[in-house]
C-alpha cells in the first residue's frame, strides 16, 4: 500500500520524535486490544489517537484510525482485522520515514 | 492635622503595599504577560499546545498530564486562562471545572476542548480538536483580549 510522505509542520521538530515513539506504543497497545476482542478499549484508544494525528500533520493515520474506530463501533472482528493490518503497514511507512531515515 | 493611629498607618502601609504588588501584577497583565494552564492527559496534546503557544510572546504556559498535579498547582499558581479537555483520565473535565472555580479560579476562563463537539455544547469557550495552529493561537488571543485582569492579589490577601 502506498501512503502519503507525512509533512510535519518545521515548529514540531522538536517534538516530532516524542509524538512518533508515542504513536508506536499506542499501535502496541491498540493491537493487543483488538487482538482481545476489547471493542471497549478500543474505541477508547482510538479516541485518544484521532485527538492528535491530524494536528501532527498525520493525516493517514487519522483516516485509519477512524476505520478502526467505526468496526470498533459496530463490532466488526473482520473488519477491524483488516484495518489493523493497513495501520501495520502505515506504522512501518512511519518508522521508514521518521526513525531509519531519523 | 492629627497624626493617625499607628493602627491605622500599619493598616495604610499594608494596604499600600497589597496596592503596590495588585498594580505590579495587573500592569504585567496589561503589558501581555499571561499564565496559562493547558490540563489533558495526553502528553501529545499538551506538548502540541506548548509548542504553539510559545511563540504567544509573554506568556508562561503550565501543562499537566494529571489531574491532581493541576489541582494542586493552579490553587497557587492562578493561571490567567485554562484549557481544559473534557474527557480525562479520571475526574471528568466538568466536574474538574467546578472544583477550579472553587479554587480561585472562579473569574479564570476555562476553555474547553473535546474531539467530539456534542460535549462542548453550553460551553462559553470551547475549542474542538483536533488543535490546528492559527485557529488555536487566534482563539486564544481572542480570549485573552476579552479578559480582565481579576486580581489575583485581593484573593490571596482575602
Amino acid at each position: 500500500m502506498n501512503f502519503k510522505p507525512i509533512l510535519v509542520d518545521p515548529d514540531l521538530n522538536d517534538i516530532i520524535d516524542g509524538f512518533v515513539q508515542n504513536t508506536i506504543e499506542d499501535y502496541k497497545t491498540l493491537r493487543n486490544h483488538i487482538e482481545k476482542r476489547d471493542y471497549n478499549q478500543v474505541r477508547k484508544l482510538c479516541h485518544r489517537i484521532l485527538g492528535t494525528a491530524i494536528s501532527y500533520g498525520f493525516n493517514d493515520l487519522d483516516t485509519i484510525v477512524k476505520l478502526i474506530q467505526k468496526a470498533a463501533v459496530e463490532e466488526i472482528a473482520p473488519d477491524l482485522d483488516q484495518h489493523l493490518a493497513i495501520l501495520t503497514s502505515h506504522i512501518d511507512f512511519i518508522k521508514e520515514q521518521f526513525l531509519l531515515n531519523g | 492635622m492629627k497624626r493617625p493611629s499607628s493602627e491605622v498607618l500599619s493598616l495604610m502601609h499594608n494596604n499600600s503595599l497589597l496596592e503596590k504588588e495588585a498594580w505590579s501584577r495587573k500592569d504585567l497583565f496589561d503589558q501581555g504577560y499571561k499564565k496559562i494552564a493547558v490540563i489533558d492527559d495526553c502528553p501529545k496534546t499538551t506538548s502540541l499546545i506548548r509548542t504553539y503557544l510559545r511563540e504567544m510572546t509573554m506568556s508562561e504556559i503550565l501543562t499537566f498530564n494529571d489531574e491532581f498535579d493541576a489541582l494542586r498547582s493552579i490553587a497557587s499558581e492562578r493561571p490567567d486562562l485554562i484549557l481544559l479537555d473534557i474527557q480525562l483520565q479520571f475526574i471528568d473535565g466538568r466536574k474538574l471545572s467546578h472544583i477550579l472555580k472553587e479554587i480561585n479560579c472562579d473569574q479564570t476562563p476555562i476553555i474547553f476542548m473535546s474531539l467530539d463537539h456534542r460535549l462542548l455544547r453550553n460551553s462559553q469557550y470551547s475549542l474542538q480538536k483536533p488543535l490546528k495552529k492559527d485557529g488555536l493561537q487566534k482563539y486564544l488571543e481572542q480570549v485573552l483580549s476579552e479578559t480582565r485582569y481579576h486580581g489575583r492579589t485581593s484573593t490571596k490577601a482575602s
